[in-house]
């Protein structure tokens, strides 16, 4: 039980050194370096820069800025503000249209994107700003992006699926198609926890009497109508570029951006200053995440060498308990991890382990897979950490951590409430595949 | 003693399972059980940063690809434009060769064994002209850049994880891949072709820290040294049953054979040859020659 | 920020010092922005070039990789100098302004030291690369230090913008 010991002082380390209030990178290098001495010495300087090049350097990451960057772009163009008051017309009185509308939109993005931490930056970055100087209420805008956001590699495409896929013994375009009706589930369920929220407390919208206006014409209607078309070019940009072969999907981040700056072009708002302060600004969002990703993967390199990790995820597979039971360790213990690791380590250690298991305990590899994914996009938004709450803190600075954290906690229950419906009825996760 | 060995591959991955399965087996038998080794993944150190930290002594060993390191020394890229017979390749003295020049960056060659040829898997049949390529866009890694463009196709670079995306849009057309590896991937999802002829041979490697391996007694080094020549013929063996295996699966599960134009299916060999020997001559001074002259000299090369 | 008036102002010497670091690292940041532009430029070429003329490059993607290192590392110093790390900073909120003050300096030490090792280690590395003539895996393959030598870089400027809070708390804030 070395591993036992190794894995409890130095979590508990990175939890003590969290709380001082320091960086989380730098909790994270004194860890690393600390680790580096003691295992290795000076030998081991090579293995600690080469991970962070390796971090630095990885293409699927680049997907992080470019969303960001499109997020950018949208909101110092004012289109977001634009997208807001047309929906507004389009939706007419009905309570709580602007929570409706970031859900709506997160969701969207999160189908666009493979990646939570991308999207949470980039609507961090654009939406939650002007849901904040028009009276919302902080934490319920939090959930409204963090839980869409979080839908991103549970919809396809999605990275994450793909690696899974390629390491388990189940068609990819199956677990791909597995994802959508989870990823319906997940987003109503979101609609119905705010609309409940703003049946009850009518102080978590700004007062009605500001945002009620006279009944719309129709040529106003028609004009709000157009005004969503420029956004409608960016998601074609994104998504339409795939769909049609014409771009991968780390590349529709790029075509994203064009996308955005077209619609700014269309909105009037396109300048050079406009887009340097863009770029300034999204090198900023994303290096402040990045370096934390780049630095707990490190962490999680360590924690795999001092068999730390293998011994946790064995351990789970081990315990001999009920089938109930079995699958929330199983679950539980990536869950846990996601906290401090990142999820392609946490996938590459325990998806060999757990795979033999499904048989001995009859679970549908569809299914079991597919709710593995949702765990571990779930640990990533859970407070106290992981990679989607730093994002969306990163982007959003006027936001306190305990903002964030009261807008993740909600849905954290949310998506254990779902993945407990999926455990019941495991049809939501496996019946569309049933028909590729 | 116990080794702690790198490998580039995730643990359930058939390269590990058909290599590292068999060079523990052969090392315990050999040793008497006093040889083991533990293995520990890419989670532990990404693919591509595996030599240093061998060359560092963190690690006593190493299974990986040699384009995997090629930015500190490719001249093993060179193997695998030889013969795919382990046998001769250590008559010939290639073997050593490569041994020779890994010890001055401080690694023991261990064992080379062959795995697996290449094959084009694509969206579509090919259309039978010549270049059989043409107007196709394939991913591309740099080892196979030449190859491609000799056969008139439009080589792209992405990421390992798009592939599989890219194919089933279009993005491209096409992608070279080991025989050995289509399945675990489900590009047979996403590709209805293979296209004839394969080509090349992949070969790995089994590395070990030249201290380390320096520091055992000669028996000790003997028992490493036969574990590493008979892995190379049992990993032999056990992938040509599995190509047969997995190609007749394929077929089974849909895809089909597409061939190249006859004088490109003449050429194709020559092709990845020459592709991989100018990798391997690449910043390795005069060690890249001469290595190439003495494939040329025993006729391990075309 | 009230800070500001409690604390004594600099010597002249650090001030002069402080705005040289300042300059490096605005220029720095600028470079970062230029990167991301350039990555973003790139893919789309290499998109248009890859759909409409069938005539992918095949350096595009490999050159992005090293304008993603620059877009990450060079815009750390000034993250640090606007004291935009994410921090969990729940606890450090509730004390009381003047020992707030002091772990924020204390904190700021500790973050400059661990980045003067993180900048050593890393430089060590990247010497090694150079002295060895380790290069990169791309088609073109170049000289690895190359790209690995923002890390260091990045790394050094941060230590020093680190430094620079413990010595100049708030001092040069854009509020
Ligand atoms: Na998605
Ligand atoms: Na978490």
């Amino acid at each position: 039980m070395e591993w036992g010991l190794v894995l409890t002082v130095s979590i508990l380390t990175l939890l003590f050194l969290f709380a001082t209030g320091m960086p989380i990178f730098i909790a994270f290098l004194v860890v690393n370096v600390g680790g580096v001495f003691l295992l290795f010495g000076a030998n081991g300087f090579g293995m600690f820069s080469n991970s962070l090049y390796n971090t630095v350097t990885q293409e699927t990451l680049m997907a992080i800025p470019l969303f960001v960057l499109m997020g950018e772009i949208l909101f110092r163009s004012d289109a977001v503000r634009i997208l807001i008051d047309a929906i507004d017309k389009l939706v007419g009185n009905i309570r709580g249209r602007h929570y409706i509308l970031v859900t709506a939109l997160s969701t969207v993005f999160g189908a666009l994107s493979g990646s939570a931490v991308a999207v949470a930056a980039m609507l961090g970055r654009s939406v939650l700003p002007t849901m904040d100087e028009r009276g919302y209420d902080k934490r319920l805008s939090v959930s409204a992006v963090i839980g869409g956001a979080s839908l991103a590699p549970i919809i396809p495409p999605s990275l994450l699926v793909i690696m899974v896929g390629s390491m388990v013994d189940v068609s990819i375009a199956k677990l791909l198609i597995a994802g959508i009706l989870p990823g319906v589930l997940l987003a109503f369920m979101m609609v119905v926890y705010t609309y409940i929220r703003i049946l009850r407390d009518s102080t978590l919208e700004p007062p009605r009497e500001e945002v009620a206006r006279p009944p719309v014409g129709a040529k106003e209607l028609f004009g709000a109508l157009a005004q969503t078309l420029p956004f409608l070019i960016v998601i074609f940009s994104v998504m339409g570029l795939i769909m049609l072969g014409v771009a991968t999907p780390n590349e529709s981040a790029a075509t994203g951006v064009l996308g955005a700056l077209i619609a700014a072009a269309i909105f009037k708002k396109l300048s050079f200053k406009m887009f340097y302060q863009s770029l300034i600004g999204t090198c900023m969002i994303s290096a402040m995440i990045l370096i934390i990703i780049a630095c707990s993967m490190f962490f999680g390199q360590l924690l795999s060498f001092t068999g730390a990790t293998t011994g946790l995820v064995t351990m789970a597979s081990e315990l001999g308990l009920p089938v109930l039971g079995t699958f929330f360790v199983l679950m539980f213990i990536p869950f846990v991890l996601c906290m401090f690791v990142d999820l392609f380590a946490v996938m590459l250690i325990a998806i060999p382990i757990y795979e033999p298991l499904l048989g001995v305990y009859g679970f549908d590899p569809i299914w079991f897979w597919m709710l593995f994914l949702i765990n571990m996009t779930l640990g990533s938004m859970t407070p106290p950490f992981g990679y989607t709450i730093f994002a969306l803190k990163g982007a959003a600075p006027d936001f306190s951590m305990e903002d964030v954290y009261g807008g993740a906690w909600p849905m954290v229950g949310l998506f254990i409430l779902g993945m407990a419906i999926m455990y019941a009825f495991p049809g939501i996760v496996t019946f569309l595949p049933s028909f590729f | 003693a116990q080794f702690r060995m790198l490998s580039a591959w995730a643990p359930n991955y058939v390269f590990n399972v058909g290599v590292l399965t068999s060079f523990e087996k052969n090392l315990a038998e050999l040793s008497g059980g006093k040889m083991r080794f533990n293995v520990l993944g890419p989670d532990v150190v990404p693919t591509f940063e595996q030599l240093q930290p061998v060359q560092a002594g963190i690690f006593d060993m190493a299974y990986t690809y040699s384009a995997y390191h090629s930015g500190t020394t490719p001249i093993a890229i060179g193997m695998d434009a030889t013969t795919a017979d382990p046998v001769k390749r250590r008559e010939a003295g290639l073997f050593d060769f490569v041994d020779k020049e890994y010890n001055k960056i401080g690694i023991k060659l261990v064992s080379f064994p062959p795995l697996t040829p290449y094959h084009f898997v694509t969206r579509n049949a090919l259309n039978g002209r010549q270049p059989s390529l043409q107007g196709m866009k394939l991913r591309s890694i740099p080892s196979l850049q030449s190859l491609i463009l000799n056969l008139g196709g439009s080589p792209v670079t992405m990421a390992g994880g798009e592939i599989y995306t890219s194919l089933q849009r279009g993005v491209i057309d096409g992608a070279p891949w080991t025989q050995v590896g289509v399945k675990d991937f489900k590009l047979n999802e996403v590709a209805n072709y293979m296209v004839r002829p394969e080509f090349g041979y992949v070969s790995t490697m089994i590395l070990m820290n030249l201290r380390k391996y320096n520091s055992l007694t000669p028996e000790q080094r003997a028992w490493i040294d036969e574990a590493g020549r008979k892995t190379e013929l049992d990993s032999l063996a056990f992938f040509q049953e599995l190509i047969a295996e997995e190609v007749a699966e394929l077929k089974s599960m849909g895809m089909k054979i597409t061939e190249m134009h006859p004088n490109d299916a003449a050429m194709v060999e020559k092709y990845w040859n020459d592709g991989l020997w100018e990798m391997a001559k690449a910043s390795t001074g005069a060690a890249g020659k001469k290595f190439h002259e003495l494939a040329l000299e025993t006729g391990m090369t075309k | 920020m009230t800070a500001r008036k409690q604390h004594r102002p600099a010597p002249a010497i650090l001030k002069g010092m402080a705005g040289i670091l300042d300059q490096v690292t605005r220029l720095s940041c600028m470079l970062s922005g230029v990167a991301l532009a350039s990555i973003l430029v790139l893919t789309l070429k290499e998109v248009a070039m890859r759909y409409f003329f069938n005539a992918p490059t095949t350096w595009a993607n490999d050159v992005n990789q090293w304008f993603f290192a620059l877009a990450v590392m060079l815009v750390m110093p000034e993250i640090t100098r606007t004291n935009g790390h994410i921090a969990i900073s729940v606890l450090v909120d509730r004390l009381s302004h003047g020992k707030k003050d002091v772990a924020c300096r204390v904190i700021a030490i500790l973050s400059c030291l661990l980045c003067m090792a993180a900048f050593y280690i890393t430089g060590m590395e990247t010497l090694r690369q150079y002295q060895f003539g380790i290069t990169t895996m791309w088609v073109s393959p170049i000289p690895k230090w190359w790209i690995s030598v923002v890390i260091p870089l990045g790394f050094l400027l941060s230590a020093l913008q680190f430094f620079r809070l413990v010595v100049m708390p708030g001092s040069e804030r854009e509020e």
